[in-house]
């Protein structure tokens, strides 16, 4: 197998030369997958029964929580690759996908804030899974001051990096909160190992769905990536010729 | 079509200022996230720009000082151009 990629990855200015040509596809790919699933979603699939049309909120509330997560697990994966390696694009990556992280933990709280209305009676509940969520959103949010408080980038890369790998620690706990504290959140909806405890006119909008925000999260993230890049790398010669 | 009606829609049997507001919520992250990068490439180029300039404008400095060293530092009570020039630039 030929292995040159796996070197040309740690490149910025590969990396820049070659998402150029992903862009137009993430744009279109992310933006219809999501419009077709929201539109399917409110307009298309029955009410629940139990919960009549509040459960609408899900096509946002799971895509949003199960990013807010997966993105994390990526920031510890950069992490530690720019501990190990000492790869300038790891930690580069590990920078922009801290602020895109917060705003969809943001997002999983404040729809299932407005989910837990009519559904428990309360906006807020001390529940081990809100609980766990909430400290993830801690978890960003000094990740991104951390990197703001320290000047010098390869103290701040360290500092950072260090931060995300001890928080992961926390991601277990969201995901098995629901089983560990039988409190109100529900149950896991979606299984690998099992069949999904949902219709199937409910499950692909919401599979559409999640497979949109994963295509949105890609987007931004590169579209963040390439902007960091040019920035660190602005005294290179090829960085002012682009720009100038 | 699950509903009936334009108003039904709006209304999810009682359900819609929470699907509504949830779906608002959800377009004001999807916007934040697609401005905050255009935003910050301005913000980059410029630096960029701003950098290139103010290399470009020592140079002339520099230029400009080994022409007046000699000749303007011997006259009295005269501060060199240069230095006025540098605090300017900088």
């Amino acid at each position: 197998m030929n292995w040159t990629f796996f070197h040309k990855l740690g490149s910025p200015k590969w990396f820049y030369d070659i998402s150029s040509k992903w862009l137009p596809w993430l744009q279109v790919s992310s933006l219809v997958l999501i419009l077709v699933a929201l539109v399917w979603g409110l307009a298309f699939t029955p009410p629940d029964y139990l919960q009549g049309n509040s459960y609408r909120i899900i096509f946002i509330h799971v895509p949003a929580s199960f990013l807010a997560q997966a993105v994390y697990l990526m920031m510890a994966t950069a992490a530690a690759v720019t501990l190990i390696w000492k790869i300038k694009l790891a930690d580069m990556a590990l920078k922009v996908m801290a602020p895109i992280g917060a705003s969809f933990c943001v997002l999983s709280l404040a729809t299932g804030a407005i989910w837990g209305q009519p559904t428990w009676g309360t906006w807020w509940v001390w529940d081990a899974r809100l609980t766990a969520m909430l400290i993830l959103l801690f978890l960003y949010i000094g990740i991104v001051a951390l990197r703001g408080a320290i000047q010098t980038t390869e103290a701040a890369a360290k500092a950072c990096a260090i931060l995300s790998l001890v928080g992961v620690v926390n991601i277990p706990i969201i995901k098995f909160s629901v089983d560990w504290w039988n409190t109100l959140h529900q149950g896991a909806t979606l299984k690998l190992t099992e069949k999904p405890s949902m219709a199937p006119e409910m499950l692909w909008p919401l599979l559409l769905s999640i497979a949109g925000f994963y295509l949105f999260f890609t987007l931004v993230m590169v579209l963040r990536l390439r902007i960091e890049i040019l920035s660190r790398e602005r005294k290179t010669r090829w960085v002012k010729e682009l720009v100038s | 079509m699950y509903f009936d009606s334009w108003a039904g829609f709006l209304a999810m049997e009682g359900h819609g200022l929470y699907v509504w507001s949830a779906y608002v919520i959800a377009m004001m992250v999807i916007a934040y996230n697609l401005i905050a990068p255009l935003l910050a490439k301005r913000r980059v180029v410029a630096e960029v720009r701003r950098q290139e300039r103010l290399i470009r404008s020592k140079v002339v400095v520099r230029d400009f000082k080994a022409i007046t060293e000699n000749s303007l530092e011997r006259v009295e009570g005269l501060e060199p151009v240069h230095r006025a020039v540098e605090r300017g630039v900088q």
